[in-house]
């Protein structure tokens, strides 16, 4: 039971931190321009495509580097001739765009990369146990997805507080109107976050490919979780989709592993239900099957009991 | 009386089309657009009308849907109980019980957090659907049969014709419902807070229970339209209330135009034909289609239907004709380079082998091929270009008025 | 009993304190004017009587009742209407609709989904009677987001006088309407006004003077005067907040 949930708190984290560098550069571009990316897991799942791509003819290490780029690229073009264009439509025209380009990238890798789960495999270098616990394994690759997810975090939390840029991004997310009257350029100011944000997004994609696969439906999976972790920690807010992100992680990596549900529950309860009574399943649920399910009622939950989420500062 | 004119027509279409297309595909796809008329509507209720941007209102077309369902097998194991004619409104009013219950938190809000709420609730129920395999059939889904409902006028209700009949006289009804709904007080109120929420308050009305009134009435259709649904199938699966679904509706509507009560209806159609019709031509037709929702929302913001009420200012002025010449010039090139980029999306698609689009053959591999392709796409598009200043001069003395 | 008591209010945001200490009676039927500098807090205060904000300390009475914790479609419902200095139309209806909409409540349509607004000549011919008053027949059928600034102003003024409710606060309705249009508007507020109870923030001492039977002044979150214009025109507190103010001469001159 304890080593079980030793690794169940490991790969929480892990989960955590990486849907964390998802939901930073989600939060961050919400924050600055008011619209939430639908198509933010889209360019994560780029970014695993374009790793994997890169790395038949390079191999992983300059794929690291290389696809985080190409995605960065690609969502500063976005931005700077799609959703600048439809932003004087307004917040949900934007939203709606967005949906639309997820649609588009989720399409075009089902066509050009086919409907199959790429063989994407960690690198030889990393491919073998760091340390075997209660006769289980974790692997190096995991521990160093860990250390780059926490270096990013740092990192991202050094450059928005200690650099100039920083802080300029800092200003505009809540001033823009005397941010762009001290002769900044507000507008490239987006274009930048939001191709930094879309990188972030993909080289979350690219560690994590190897891991939870690599396959057309990963974005869908994972950006509705996404969105969650964001509403969760407040809209805007870095700290709330951190803690979120670790909770949300966490709860579902512990949830697996637990073996307990409602029977476990009724038998300690002393309570008998007939086989084939209609809500049979209510009383068959257990915390593996919920795993999947905890991320949206927690978002419920929050929503009725505080609307704000953790660290809410904007209204939608 | 001039206000009766577009209900005839509309009445008169779904008369004759069953006759104009009497095959089996033909009543089955007529169906499915008379199923996503409803649907559509339902949805830009809170789209266009409310301001409320869904991304989960599949929840009760599926949850009617199943309702419906359940419904009829009911009937196969208890025997005929009520008519099969009321089980889009048993449907409906399942639909409007969960809208009744999801909405009285979710309308708190419009914006991004109802729009992120409502994926939420969407993902949260699709997810519950794979767990609850007693109410939701689990991989199988729930089948059961629509012809076991007692005779209604001599209609068993077992062939597809029927069903078409029972779905039209639905459709019909539900779309005038939905019509008048927009000018109850109710229905204005709903545009009044779609537009300023604060003022509304200000006037005395509470903007949640604005907007949880369309959010139930909405609900109500949407569960109808998945009632009609799971009349039409026999079958129901969790993919009917998937987040996939809710975003084909969303494509509906916006495709066909938000702004009009019109729009979702030739969305609706449209999207139906495209479904049945073009996903025989080509693997890539959903690319395709997600391409032409994101190029609307870019540059049509009001949709098809939009589009065509721009032409009604010249219309009007006799000066219509004065567009023809310049849009066929702008035409040419477009289609041109429009079909140089299918015909390289479809060979990038097959990886180089050769194919066969439209009916023409596409030689792939070669380097020249390629080559030959990305040319006629770039003078196309040069021409393209050139012919646009003329256009878009014509189009302002039409819609000026002067005469060139 | 005062219809509207405003005790011991005070407001900050963040560290700044807009208003500080403001207490104020208005009787039923009076027409009061509140006037001072920019930034003096006036249209704060008007956002802590209507709802839209709530004050940090103190209490607000309208008709007997605490109003200070209600929102703003409560205070509505008891019968308090106002305007914004900054027009809160609704941009894509037009400018015949957003007057109907003003008008559903008080003529006792509410959220009805039996009802057809067709059909329901007499709101009709009372939207059209309103657009008239106000100027905007011509205007009927165009959206409010593409009236022109003075016209938006008038459905702004509109919009809340539909109410007819007992206690109407206008906040600088005529601010950027030519002289003309202030005249005309000025009549209107008088006329709809009639029996009424009127709180008014202006800058134009004119509008202000012809208006209001009592003034009350507010200088840096303070009420420094409040009594008869005359009393007003001669108080030495208020000539020096104003010292040399051009809107006080004209005041003067009225
Ligand atoms: N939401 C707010 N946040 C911070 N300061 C505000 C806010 N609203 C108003 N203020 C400040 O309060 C003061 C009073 O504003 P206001 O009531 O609009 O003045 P007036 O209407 O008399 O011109 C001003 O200094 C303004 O900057
Ligand atoms: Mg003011």
């Amino acid at each position: 039971m304890i080593d079980a949930l030793i690794f169940a708190t490991l790969n929480g984290l892990l989960t955590g931190l990486l849907l964390f560098l998802l939901a930073s550069g989600l939060t961050l571009i919400f924050s600055m321009m008011g619209v939430l990316n639908f198509a933010h897991a889209s360019f994560h799942m780029l970014g695993a495509y374009c790793a994997w791509s890169i790395g038949q003819f390079t191999g992983f290490w300059p794929a690291l580097l290389l696809a985080p780029l190409l995605v960065g690229g690609l969502g500063a073009l976005v931005e700077r001739y799609g959703l600048r264009h439809v932003h004087r439509a307004g917040h949900v025209a934007e939203l709606v765009f967005t949906f639309g380009l997820a649609f588009v990238i989720e399409q075009a890798v089902q066509s050009f990369w086919g409907p199959d789960t790429k063989n994407y495999q960690p690198p030889a270098l990393l491919d073998f146990p760091l340390f075997t616990l209660f006769g289980q394994d974790f692997p190096a690759y995991k521990a160093f997805m860990l250390l780059i997810s926490l270096g990013i975090f740092i990192g991202l939390y050094a450059v928005l507080t200690r650099t100039r840029t920083g802080l300029i991004i800092q200003a505009a997310t809540t001033h823009p109107q005397t941010v762009a009257s001290l002769g900044h350029n507000l507008p490239l100011l987006h274009t930048l976050v939001f191709g930094a944000g879309s990188a972030l997004a993909a080289l979350a994609g690219v560690l994590a490919g190897p891991v939870l696969g690599t396959f057309p439906g990963m974005a869908a999976t994972l950006g509705s979780i996404v969105f969650v972790i964001v509403v969760i920690g407040g809209l805007g807010s870095l700290t709330g989709a951190l803690l979120a992100s670790l909770l949300i992680g966490l709860l579902q990596s512990w949830a697996i592993a637990v073996d307990l549900g409602m029977p476990d529950l009724l038998h300690w309860l002393g309570v008998e239900f007939p086989v084939d009574h209609p809500l049979r399943d209510i009383w068959r649920l257990n915390l593996p099957q919920l795993a999947p399910v905890l991320p949206y009622l927690l978002l419920v939950l929050m929503l009725i009991f505080r609307p704000s989420g953790l660290f809410g500062r904007r209204e939608g | 009386m001039r206000h009766l004119l577009p209900w005839g027509i509309f009445a008169l279409s779904l008369l004759l089309l069953p006759w104009l297309f009497p095959s089996v595909l033909g009543i089955s796809i007529l169906n499915e657009m008379a199923i996503a008329i409803v649907f559509a509507l339902s949805y830009n209720m809170l789209l266009g009308q409310g301001g409320m941007l869904s991304f989960g209102h599949a929840v009760y077309f599926g949850l009617g849907g199943f309702l419906a369902a359940h419904a009829m097998l009911g009937m196969e194991q208890d025997g005929p109980v009520f008519s099969v004619t009321l089980i889009p409104l048993v449907a409906g009013i399942g639909g409007l019980l969960a809208a009744l219950l999801i909405g009285s938190f979710s309308t708190r809000r419009a914006g991004t957090s109802f729009a992120m709420i409502s994926l939420g609730l969407g993902e949260l129920l699709a997810a519950l659907s794979l767990i609850l395999v007693g109410f939701f059939g689990g991989e199988a889904g729930i089948s059961g049969d629509r012809s076991l409902g007692p005779d209604f006028f001599g209609f068993d209700f077992a062939q597809d014709r029927q069903v078409y009949a029972l779905a039209a006289v639905w459709t019909f009804a539900s779309t005038l419902l939905m019509y008048l709904f927009t000018l109850t007080p109710a229905g204005r109120m709903a545009n009044a807070v779609r537009d300023n929420p604060e003022r509304a308050a200000f006037l005395g009305y509470r903007v949640q229970r604005v907007r949880l009134l369309s959010f139930v009435v909405s609900g109500f259709f949407a569960g109808a339209a998945g009632g009609l649904f799971a009349l039409h199938n026999e079958i129901l699966s969790a993919q009917s209330l998937s987040t996939a679904n809710s975003g084909n509706v969303l494509l509906m509507a916006y495709i066909g135009g938000i702004g009009f009560f019109i729009g979702p209806i030739i969305g609706a159609v449209l999207l139906t034909l495209i479904n049945s019709v073009l996903s025989h031509y080509t693997d890539l037709w959903l690319l395709y289609l997600g391409i032409s929702f994101v190029l609307t929302v870019m540059f049509l913001p009001q949709g098809l239907t939009g589009l065509l009420m721009m032409h009604v200012a010249p219309w009007r002025r006799g000066l219509l004709h004065t567009l023809l010449r310049p849009y066929l010039r702008t035409a040419v090139p477009a289609l041109l380079c429009v079909s140089g980029l299918l015909a390289l999306l479809e060979t990038l698609h097959h990886q180089g082998e050769a194919v066969i689009f439209l009916g023409i053959s596409l030689p792939g591999g070669q380097a020249s091929n390629w080559l030959a392709i990305v040319l006629i796409i770039t003078l196309a598009a040069l021409d393209w270009h050139r012919s646009l200043p003329a256009l878009r001069a014509a189009w302002q003395r039409a819609t000026r008025g002067e005469t060139p | 009993m005062s219809l509207l008591q405003l005790q011991c209010v005070s407001k900050h945001f963040g560290r700044t304190r807009v208003l500080e200490d403001i207490s104020l009676t208005v009787e039923a039927g009076e027409r009061h004017a509140i006037i001072g500098p920019n930034g003096a807090g006036k249209s704060t205060l008007f956002d802590l009587i209507s709802g839209r904000l709530s004050p940090d300390s103190g209490s607000i009475h309208f008709r007997g009742q605490a109003i200070q914790a209600r929102p703003p479609h409560e205070l509505a419902q008891l019968g308090l209407a106002r305007s914004f200095q900054l027009s809160s139309l609704f941009p894509r209806l037009s400018a015949f609709e957003n007057l109907r909409c003003a008008l559903l409540r008080p003529m006792g349509f509410g959220l009805s989904l039996t009802r057809l607004l067709p059909r329901a000549h007499a709101l009709t011919a009372r939207t059209e009677a309103l657009l008239e008053e106000i100027g905007l027949a011509e205007r009927r059928n165009t959206l409010a987001a593409e009236l022109s600034y003075a016209e938006q102003r008038a459905l702004e003024l509109g919009l809340t006088l539909a109410s007819g409710a007992e206690l109407i606060l206008l906040d600088e309705p005529v601010a950027g309407m030519s002289r003309s249009e202030a005249a005309q508007a000025i009549q209107l507020i008088r006329r709809v006004t009639q029996g009424r109870t009127l709180l008014l923030v202006e800058h134009d001492m004119g509008a202000v003077f012809e208006l209001a039977e009592r003034i009350s002044v507010l200088a840096d979150g303070r009420l420094i005067a409040s009594g008869s214009p005359a009393q007003i025109r001669t108080n030495p507190l208020v000539q020096q907040a104003y010292l040399g103010s051009a809107i006080m001469q004209e005041g003067v001159d009225a």
